[in-house]
């Protein structure tokens, strides 16, 4: 073990490399960086462990895989922005609630559970994101278009094409996302 | 609007623009001159010209790609703004020229239009409306006609029009070179080349040929994976990890020095200063307790780059000329002078 930390290491050049390879977009996207989906995928991985109770980790570790493979994509991307708004506005209602909850805890018991309730739910569907309706504008095949739609995060607002164009960004990150985790069940479990 | 959108790829193509007034010009005084039963030589240059057009035009290919993000909704609204032009224009123009269905896209400057103009003025003043529109629309409408009547003059056995819309599009021998059709034809192009590169993303999917059964296959593709995501996440919920976590700020050093412009786009939270601090303890504690060179060693194969951040330590020195860290347990006790000397770095 002493030997494996003092070996010299592998020409690992890690600033320029990384540049390089967020620097390579073709008219496609560049494929994710590694090191960025590790980075806030460990790091999120982390926060939760240490904070989130077992029952609800499971959820939680999902969403957090995907936010970091939001993150870790190039913002030019439309799924990686519509992961990031869905975050944001989960995050909104779930701050809103726990705030009328707490209204409704303190308060009075029977008028204002109702009126907390109805303002919970009006506040869910005011602060939910606004539902595009698909773009009529498809000649291509619109059965299965709609399923892929409902896949790709945001595809509800985008025509056919770039629904193509951002699926394939969307499979290279989720592959590299799929690949990380797998390689971290096989680092905790192999202990 | 459109016009905005040429407006910014102008300049580069100055040259090639004179370039192609020029053979316009030649051209159409040739036209002139000649009767428009003459076929032969306005064939010719037509040919020529459709060459000149073609090296013109691949280069606004290049541009048109690089306004990418404006897809193909502006440039199919121009396409349809054309027709009305067109008739507009070239039926005062000359008697023979077929009409619109004939017409071929041409390289949307806005320089060049004087000559146009000129030279539409010279032939008749019917071209007021036409002129009028011209500078509406801020096209070279000049070098589109004189291209218009070249091409439709030769009876285009080669069947070919130089379609300009940013991104070429070659019309076949016999297809329609409406403007819709056009626009349907780039479109299928572009939804063609997609499918492409997804079948090469999409394992096992290189024999498939046909768009639906493509489709299916992405779709099912998508859903193992997010699937698998769903699985990965129920066992790293259970499993336990036992690392100290401080690989994570090993990464977060990483990133913090290495990629900047991400973080900076993102506007993240993470306090790099903090980190740095902690990271000599970092890297030395964990090391020493928890026993990682080993699963490391499993991780190496399957993430590349957690097995370099277990050297990092070796490599940093090697980076950086600044402070020296001992790579030795015992730099811990000398956090004060190394925090210092990070710091420095950091700056």
């Amino acid at each position: 073990m002493a030997a494996k930390r003092t070996a010299p290491p592998p020409a690992n050049p890690n600033p320029n490399r990384r540049r390089v390879t967020s620097a390579a977009d073709d008219s496609a996207s560049a494929p994710p960086s590694k090191r960025m989906l590790a980075f806030h995928f460990l790091r999120a991985l982390s926060r939760i462990h240490s904070s989130t109770p077992v029952p609800r980790r499971t959820r939680t570790i999902r969403r957090a895989a995907y936010s970091s493979m939001a993150r870790a994509a190039s913002p030019r991307s439309a799924w990686s922005r519509a992961l990031l708004r869905q975050v944001r506005v989960r995050r909104a209602v779930r701050s809103r609630r726990a705030v009328l909850m707490r209204r409704r805890v303190s308060a009075a018991p029977a008028p204002p559970l109702g009126a907390s309730r109805s303002s919970v739910s009006a506040g869910q569907t005011s602060v939910a994101p606004p539902v595009r309706t698909p773009p009529p504008r498809q000649e291509g095949e619109p059965a299965r278009a709609d399923a892929l739609r409902q896949l790709i995060p945001g595809g509800n607002g985008m025509e056919y094409c770039s629904l193509l164009e951002e699926t394939a960004d969307y499979v290279r990150c989720l592959r590299a996302q799929v690949q990380l985790m797998q390689g971290l069940v096989d680092l905790f479990s192999g202990q | 609007m459109p016009g905005e959108l040429v407006f910014s790829l102008e300049d580069p193509c100055d040259s090639a623009v004179r370039k192609l007034r020029n053979i316009g010009v030649s051209g159409q005084s040739e036209m002139y001159s000649g009767q428009q039963s003459d076929q032969g030589p306005s064939a010719s240059s037509g040919k020529e010209f459709s060459e000149v057009n073609w090296n013109f035009v691949t280069m606004h290919q290049k541009m048109g790609y690089n306004s990418g993000p404006y897809g193909s909704g502006p440039c199919s609204m121009e396409l349809e703004e054309r027709p009305g032009l067109y008739r507009s224009s070239t039926v005062t123009f000359s008697q023979n020229i077929q009409m619109s269905d004939e017409h071929i896209g041409v390289v949307k400057k806005r320089k060049g239009i004087d000559d146009g103009v000129a030279l539409l003025r010279n032939a008749g003043d019917q071209q007021t409306e036409g002129s009028s529109q011209l500078e509406r629309n801020s096209m070279e409408e000049g070098n589109r006609k004189i291209l218009l009547k070249m091409q439709s003059k030769e009876d285009s056995s080669d069947g070919d029009g130089t379609k300009e819309d940013y991104v070429h599009v070659r019309a076949k021998r016999g297809q329609a070179t409406n403007n819709h059709s056009l626009a349907e034809r780039l479109r299928r192009k572009k939804i063609s080349e997609r499918m492409k590169l997804l079948q090469d993303l999409v394992p096992g999917c290189s024999k498939i040929t046909g768009k639906a059964v493509m489709l299916d296959e992405i779709i099912n593709y998508v859903q193992s994976l997010q699937r698998q995501v769903e699985f990965l996440s129920m066992k790293l919920a259970t499993v336990n990890p036992e690392l100290g976590f401080d690989i994570e700020q090993i990464l977060s050093k990483q990133m913090m020095l290495s990629q900047d412009r991400h973080l900076a786009f993102y506007g993240d939270d993470v306090g790099s200063s903090s980190l740095v601090a902690q990271f000599n303890q970092g890297i030395m504690q964990p090391e020493m307790m928890c026993n990682i060179s080993n699963p490391l060693n499993v991780f190496q194969g399957t993430i590349h780059e957690v097995s370099t951040m277990n050297q990092i330590p070796a490599m940093w020195e090697g980076l950086q000329n600044g402070p020296h860290m001992n790579f030795n347990p015992g730099v811990a006790a000398d956090s004060s002078t190394n925090n210092s000397g990070s710091m420095k770095i950091e700056q």
